[in-house]
């Protein structure tokens, strides 16, 4: 079973051809815009979703080329189906849907956010169910992964995302776009003690985070300084990761413990999205896990951070299951994980 | 010679399948939104109606706009997505020359497409006798750049470009302006026949809306640490 994924809901126009056979992964091919996106630190809907027209038929192209396989060898076309900025969902899900059609294959709309979660099971044999902080520049959940479309959400932000917190402390400190490996880098040489930042909602009950006060605090910190040194600098990147780090392991046990309640028999803890790229996260993620007794999974980092490997994977877990779209599927620039869980007012399309 | 050609750059969805000048099959709706889910079962519908599939078609059409930035990529995305699954040659068509192969002139009036752009300002180009260059003009230049003596306007922009130039020598032409795919097909043709085969490429006529970041003052600009 060969499927073709697609995304391209953020900043990366992405393709990859997937297996359910050893090995998986046969073609898979990112390429980035933020060189396009640079300049205006941050990225630009409408410029995205011209660079996605631009660059998709050649990625899609690479991938298969890579896969050694022509359009005719493949059994389904997936497509990230949101959520995200819309104009660049669309131009994927509309030439997936074109593909499929051509070759009468069936069409996935995948959401973005179940490629991110089953990613631990394109790469191993994670067994459902299993916990999953979700960690990204547009999303930050605590998730139980009950099965494929089977989703339970402990917890989320009620303001910022994890990698939004990191691209605005960046911005704040002249580190540049995009914010979470700028910071790990600065962050290398630093003193995190430095300078005191709050730990957002350590303590507090329940899962949900919060990025938003840490962000203030780091502005009237850097506020305080007529001219920042590059030692201020890494100082106060290494204070603004640790804290978000803090946060995150804080909310995350909260969350095993509810786990370990709700699923006896859940034996996972996995991170995934571009913030699992983080490697002090992930050692702070995988002592949590050793401590509570959980296998510990984080994805290679490329698989982390947005492909079409993880689209692809998603539409192979779905397609074994009939779970197939129509060819007037409508984009959803909104699309919860867990349509049932209490909104979070603040939570947005990060819910 | 078989063609499919569609349209969704405007406030409409047009798709239709001609062979050898005869339409087959043609379909047109009027929508502001919606085209992502409708292009496609559009096309398929089309080429079911002409018994054809994908694979047997000589030639696939699009417009490339001007239009509504996302209408505009709806099209191109379904357009190189069925030429790179069948191989068969994709070529773009812009909205002005659909819009005046449509379009009968009366000797002596120039004709002038005017295309909605979803905002104040309307895409505008003379396109006979002779062919200007495709432009996005604001109101305040309407009058100064429409060309004197008696003109044509056609387009779903003419009514709205009519009104502000009332008293000048301006006919608008009859029914609803959208661009009809039997239209896109028909310049497709004789482009084909002519050896031209321009790129189904996105004629977008503005650039994105963009800010770029202010440097914070006090901060040391970014060095590598």
């Amino acid at each position: 079973m060969l499927v073709l994924g697609i995304e391209t809901s953020c900043d990366e126009t992405a393709a990859a051809v997937v297996s359910d056979t050893m090995p998986r992964i046969r073609g898979n091919v990112v390429f980035s815009q933020m060189e396009e996106h640079r300049p205006f630190g941050g990225i630009v809907p409408e410029i995205a979703a011209r660079a996605h027209l631009d660059h998709l038929d050649p990625v899609i192209e690479r991938a298969l080329a890579e896969a050694e396989i022509g359009f005719g060898d493949l059994d389904a076309v997936a497509a990230t189906g949101g959520p995200g900025l819309i104009g660049g969902v669309i131009v994927g899900v509309v030439e997936a849907k074109a593909i499929a059609y051509a070759r009468g294959l069936p069409f996935i709309a995948v959401n973005h956010l179940e490629g991110h979660a089953l990613t631990a099971r394109l790469i191993g044999d994670v067994a459902f169910p299993f916990l999953l902080l979700l960690v990204s520049g547009g999303h930050c959940q605590l998730l139980v992964v009950e099965g494929v479309g089977r989703y339970r959400r402990l917890g989320t932000t009620i303001d910022d995302a994890a990698g939004e917190a990191f691209d605005k402390g960046a911005k704040l400190l002249g580190l540049g776009y995009p914010g979470g490996p700028a910071i790990e880098r600065a962050a290398k040489t630093g003193d995190p003690k430095r300078f005191a930042l709050p730990r957002p909602m350590a303590g507090r009950a329940g899962c949900d985070f919060s990025f938003s006060g840490l962000k203030t605090a780091l502005r009237l910190a850097v506020e305080k300084h007529v001219s920042l040194e590059p030692r201020d600098i890494a100082d106060l990147a290494a204070g603004f990761q640790d804290a978000i780090i803090e946060s995150l392991a804080d909310r995350t046990i909260h969350a095993i413990r509810q786990f370990r309640d709700l699923y006896p028999d859940g034996r996972t803890l996995v991170v995934s999205g571009g913030v699992a790229a983080n490697t002090a996260l992930r050692r702070r993620l995988e002592s949590l896990a050793r401590g509570s007794a959980l296998d510990f999974v984080a994805p290679p980092v490329a698989l982390c951070t947005d492909n079409g490997a993880m689209i692809g994977w998603a539409g192979i877990e779905r397609l074994r299951l009939g779970l197939v779209d129509t060819l007037d599927f409508a984009p959803r620039p909104r699309w919860p994980l867990d349509p049932d869980a209490v909104p979070v007012r603040g939570a947005g399309v990060k819910a | 010679m078989k063609i499919l050609a569609f349209d969704c750059a405007g406030a409409s969805c047009s798709a239709a399948v001609i062979e050898d000048g005869t339409v087959l099959a043609r379909r047109l709706e009027a929508m502001d939104r919606g085209q992502a889910e409708v292009m496609i079962p559009m096309i398929a519908s089309v080429l079911a109606e002409a018994h054809l599939t994908p694979m047997a078609l000589d030639l696939i059409a699009v417009t490339t706009g001007p239009g509504g930035f996302t209408g505009v990529r709806i099209g191109l995305a379904a357009a190189r997505g069925l030429a790179l699954a069948t191989g068969v040659p994709a070529i773009g068509v812009d909205c002005f020359a659909a819009v005046a192969a449509a379009t009968i002139v009366p000797p002596g009036r120039t004709l002038v497409v005017a295309l909605e752009s979803k905002r104040a300002e309307l895409y505008l180009r003379i396109s006979a006798p002779d062919i200007g260059p495709p432009l996005l003009v604001a109101p305040d230049s309407w009058n100064a750049w429409v060309p004197s003596g008696p003109v044509l306007l056609a387009g779903d922009g003419a009514a709205r470009l009519a009104a502000a130039l009332a008293g000048r020598d301006l006919v608008v032409a009859a029914g609803t302006g959208l661009v009809d795919a039997a239209d896109v097909a028909r310049v497709a043709a004789s482009l084909w026949q002519a050896g031209t085969r321009p790129a189904p490429a996105p004629l977008y006529l503005r650039p994105p809306d963009t800010t770029p970041a202010a440097p914070r003052p006090g901060i040391v600009p970014a060095q590598p640490l």
